[in-house]
């Protein structure tokens, strides 16, 4: 043993830049791992923060008393119940937090059974499943650490590589000598051993050093997140501070530390199985390893000639090591490309929800709010308005009011009537239209909207319509209708019932609770028909301002006044009653999101939100930077992996080809043909990875279309998803800079190599 | 007429209390179509020399004039030119690229000049050096011999002005050896080359026409055999 220690030792101090080299690959392969560990953890650990800050107990009982709760507190299992005060009822809610990886549930359910009943529990599932708590906790548990034992085992394999070529390029130069020591009399497990110490001797400095690095990069990236706002968006800053944290378990660092002894012991007990499968004589001859079989006809030498074939031909000579840097290549560029891909992909659907979701409301718009009718006031919506243009955190408030009318005795014939504010008309006709928004309230007139095929008007003549009106009734009235089938009546609660009234939902968007009992207003369901007039001011098409589609039926016409119109011909009384008056507006200032939001609370007798598409936009385009973030993160691992991979077959390509390289120049090979022999070999890696990632990305796309098109069911949404020339130049780009980055390698490597004579490269190993 | 000269030539490796002169002030002429053997004792400095004749090395100091052209007048490009055209060197362990069969090796200088080679000339040539069938062969597919047929066929291929052997047959068993020497004295002859054969074997470097012997980095020796 102490021979081969000794040995080791003077070999890793008399070979200092291979064992750099080595130690440098160690760290890297060892960091990475660490990294993804540590994200791992951290990301699971603010999940978990997330889904408690959302919903602080395991189980939730409400009412509990405190006697119920010192009850509940004997329970094995129970790790605490806390009470707190449940709005302004006066009871008391407990929050009941179980032990983690408590198992049996079952009992323990039935003893909580016992103390309060079944429907005044609540129980948070989410955050029981984090804490690993209930029957299928173990299999939980087996079946996420089997997830990432996969997930680690496959980085493993490629990052094995990257330790793999560092040993084969220290003991490539040292063949000779450990032919040498055969010679000698060094038994081949003597050899082994003497690689297998050296690569333990190495680990001792790369494994803790590549897990500090690991750890240390994992932080800066967390630092970068928290700087980036990111986590701002998908909480409140206030809340990042408390969620976001970093988060290192270092039983799990375990793993990097024994995946890297592991690694190292592997690849250096391969190298040392392959220097010993040499015989003593060829290793101290320096013969080369036997060539059995090359490619006869090569597409490099039809485009290159001879050096091509040359290139080509040598390329294949690892053929492993080339196919796993070409997958790993094209891997990453396929990321890096679908990174476009993805974020147009959102953006499109996302907008297309947006729009689709309301002709009213566009994706442009941040909130979608209501004014409550006032039957009294009929234009209390001015008030509203210089309510919402006062408080200064919105631009663009426009207000659209809606009535239907029809043909006289004519109910299927519909048009629908819309006054528009001054911001509103801007949005939808700005330049398009021939008449102005004063010259539209002078006249008192309506633009008319058609789609094709739709009703021909011409401007100047009046119709004569039948507009729609609901009668409000006294509750005594509502009360005495609603048992009488002749009459349909209806509350405004109604209404609102088609809205989402989950409190957790409500207060994602950012909307008030629901209406108190003195808002609802009670109404006959039977309209009226009020004979109106109405003049037509324009007449457009709706493709030429909406785009197409608004108009839904060519039975319809939409129909557009300014605001003044409607107050000067006191139309307050027209159209469904139900239909409450919609503010949108767009958020003048993105800081001051929480203050406007607190603005429309406090005021939420005048307005209320309907839709907070900010929040949801932002949500939207939040999500897109977490996915670019983490894609650009993956991609930029595989990548990393994929150039070393790349430099390392290169560098060590060209170092043992060295004898041949020379014997080449001896023969008459000038410097400028041995960089093109360079050149198209690496120019092949960054061809080849370029080719497969188009067709993966290409491929791609058309699965996702296809997934989309089942989906959605809707072939339009084809023509605004991605097309399949859009990831095209990302990926040459990529395969560009992965070319370049070949080159500099092989002529570093090259330039190394020819700082030596060539009669000195002669003589190396092949 | 002097084909090859050499004059003064000095070749120091290492500085101080390290240097090493491996050619200490050689100095001698060669005429066309001489086939010449330089012998002397490991170290002596035999393929060093070799060496900065081909142009593969550059001497510390000396001229080498090569039918009167000073071969190291030149920068590294037109070295590497003219060493594909005028020299053919010839190595103990062949130095052939593994990756290339027998005809692709041997036309390789040729190729990398831009030319087309003969196929005529291709045939002649394997038939002259006995390996006709090997042709598609790699190298890892021949015998030490055959390989060495290929190295010889790959310098005589261009018809350079002079062939530089170092030590073809010290890798050969004797009826190989024969075989190459016969084969580099055939190819002496019938193309008028001169050659300069690096050997320890002295029956080889009887069979040349003069033979130069090196010791400590000097001629100790120059003398005719008489084969001519």
């Amino acid at each position: 043993m102490r021979f081969e220690n000794m040995l080791a030792k003077k070999y890793i101090f008399s070979q200092k830049r291979h064992s750099l080299l080595t130690v440098c690959s160690i760290i890297a392969s060892v960091a990475i791992l660490t990294m993804m560990i540590v994200a791992y953890t951290t990301y699971m650990a603010i999940y978990r923060d997330a889904v408690y800050d959302a919903k602080p107990y395991h189980i939730l009982i409400s009412p509990l008393s405190e006697e119920k709760a010192e009850k509940l507190r004997q329970i094995d299992g129970i790790e605490s119940v806390t009470l707190v005060q449940a709005g302004k009822t006066g009871k008391t809610d407990g929050r009941v937090m179980l032990k983690k990886y408590y198992e049996d549930t079952d009992t323990l359910t039935l003893s909580i059974m016992k103390v309060a009943p079944l429907a005044e529990i609540n129980v948070n599932e989410r955050l029981m499943s984090l804490d690993m708590i209930g029957t299928d906790a173990k299999a939980n548990k087996v079946i996420s650490l089997t997830m990432l034992c996969v997930y680690i085992l496959l980085i493993m394999a490629i990052l094995r590589l990257m330790i793999d070529t560092a040993f084969e390029v220290s003991s490539k130069e040292r063949e000779r000598q450990f032919g040498l020591l055969q010679s000698i009399g060094a038994t081949p497990k003597q050899i082994v051993r003497v690689i297998t110490r050296e690569g333990l001797m190495l680990s001792a400095a790369g494994v803790p050093l590549g897990i500090g690095a690991g750890i240390g990069v994992a932080y800066a990236a967390y630092r970068a997140v928290l700087t980036s706002g990111v986590a701002d968006a998908f909480f409140t800053a206030e809340k990042a501070e408390q969620i976001v944290h970093f988060h290192v378990v270092p039983q799990l660092l375990l793993i990097p530390a024994v995946a890297g002894v592991v690694w190292v012991l592997l690849s250096a007990y391969g190298t040392g199985m392959r220097v010993i499968k040499m015989s003593p004589v060829d290793a101290i001859s320096a013969r080369s390893k036997k060539v059995k079989k090359v490619r006869r006809h090569s597409l490099y030498g039809l485009l290159f000639g001879w050096t091509g074939k040359l290139a080509s031909r040598n390329n294949r000579r690892q053929r492993k090591r080339f196919i796993i840097t070409i997958l790993s290549l094209t891997l990453s560029i396929t990321l890096f490309a679908s990174l476009g891909v993805v974020t147009k992909f959102m953006r499109v659907t996302t907008t297309e929800m947006l729009t689709i979701y309301d002709g009213f409301t566009k994706a442009s718009d941040d909130f979608v709010l209501i004014h409550p009718l006032s039957l009294d006031d009929p234009t209390a919506f001015t008030e509203t308005m210089e309510l919402i243009e006062d408080s200064g955190y919105f631009d663009e408030i426009a207000l659209a009011k809606s009535a239907m009318a029809h043909d006289p005795g004519d109910t299927q014939v519909g048009y629908d009537i819309n006054y528009a504010s001054r911001d509103y008309f801007d949005q939808i006709f700005g330049g398009k239209t021939d008449i102005t928004y004063d010259e539209l309230a002078a006249q008192g007139g309506y633009i008319f909207l058609t789609s094709e095929g739709g009703r021909e008007f011409t401007a100047g003549e009046t119709l004569e319509l039948e507009a729609d009106k609901y009668v409000i009734i006294s509750d005594e009235e509502f009360e005495e209708w609603k048992s009488d089938k002749s009459h349909s009546v209806t509350t405004i609660r109604d209404f609102f019932s088609y809205y989402p009234t989950d409190p957790e939902v409500n207060d994602l968007m950012g909307e008030s609770d629901e209406f108190d009992d003195e808002s609802i207003r009670k109404y006959s369901a039977e309209k009226v028909r009020v004979p109106v007039s109405y003049t037509v001011s324009a007449v457009m098409k709706d493709t030429d301002v909406l785009g197409g589609g608004y108009v839904s039926s060519e039975r319809v016409t939409v129909v557009f006044a300014t605001l003044d119109t409607y107050i000067q011909r006191d139309c307050h009384y027209y159209g469904e009653i139900c239909r409450e008056e919609f503010f949108k507006c767009t958020l003048a200032d993105a800081k001051q999101y929480d203050s406007a939001v607190r603005f429309l609370k406090d005021n939420s007798g005048r307005v209320r939100v309907l839709i907070n598409n900010y929040m949801y936009k932002r949500m939207v385009s939040t999500a897109i930077s977490a996915l670019n973030i983490g894609i650009t993160f993956v991609s930029a691992l595989i990548a990393v992996i994929a150039i070393v991979n790349m430099i390392n077959i290169i560098s060590t390509g060209l170092l043992n080809r060295r004898g041949e390289l020379a014997a080449m120049q001896c023969i008459g090979m000038t410097r400028r043909q041995l960089n093109k022999l360079t050149v198209i070999e690496s120019l092949q890696y960054a061809l080849i990875a370029g080719v497969c990632s188009t067709g993966l990305c290409e491929l791609l796309i058309l699965l996702t279309r296809m997934a989309t098109r089942s989906v959605v069911g809707d072939n339009s949404m084809d023509k605004k998803l991605i097309s399949f020339s859009q990831p095209l130049p990302a990926i040459w780009i990529s395969a560009a800079a992965a070319f370049a980055v070949a080159l500099l390698a092989s002529f570093s490597a090259v330039s190394r190599m020819n700082r030596t004579p060539l009669i000195d490269q002669l003589r190396s190993p092949d | 007429m002097e084909f090859l000269t050499v004059s003064d030539l000095c070749k120091v490796y290492g500085k101080g209390e390290n240097e090493v002169r491996a050619l200490d002030g050689v100095s001698f002429t060669v005429p066309k179509g001489q086939m010449t053997a330089v012998i002397g004792p490991s170290g002596s400095g035999k393929s060093t020399l070799l060496h900065i004749l081909g142009g593969v090395d550059r001497p510390t100091s000396g001229k080498v004039y090569l039918d009167g052209q000073d071969v190291y007048a030149q920068n590294n490009n037109d070295l590497a030119v003219f060493r594909r055209r005028q020299v053919g060197l010839i190595y103990q362990f062949y130095n052939l690229i593994p990756v290339l069969n027998a005809e692709e090796n041997i036309t390789l200088p040729m190729i990398m000049d831009g030319r087309k080679p003969d196929p005529k000339h291709v045939d002649e040539l394997l038939e002259l050096l006995g390996i006709t069938e090997r042709r598609n062969h790699l190298p890892s597919q021949m015998s030490g011999g055959q390989q060495q047929r290929v190295s010889i066929g790959r310098a005589l291929f261009t018809s350079p002005a002079v062939i530089l052997a170092d030590e073809p047959t010290g890798n050969l068993d004797s009826r190989n050896s024969a075989d190459i020497i016969a084969l580099l004295r055939k190819s002496n002859r019938k193309f008028d080359q001169t050659m300069l054969i690096i050997t320890h074997d002295e029956d080889i470097a009887l069979q040349c026409d003069r033979i130069i012997t090196i010791s400590d980095g000097r001629i100790v020796r120059d003398e005719l055999t008489g084969q001519s």
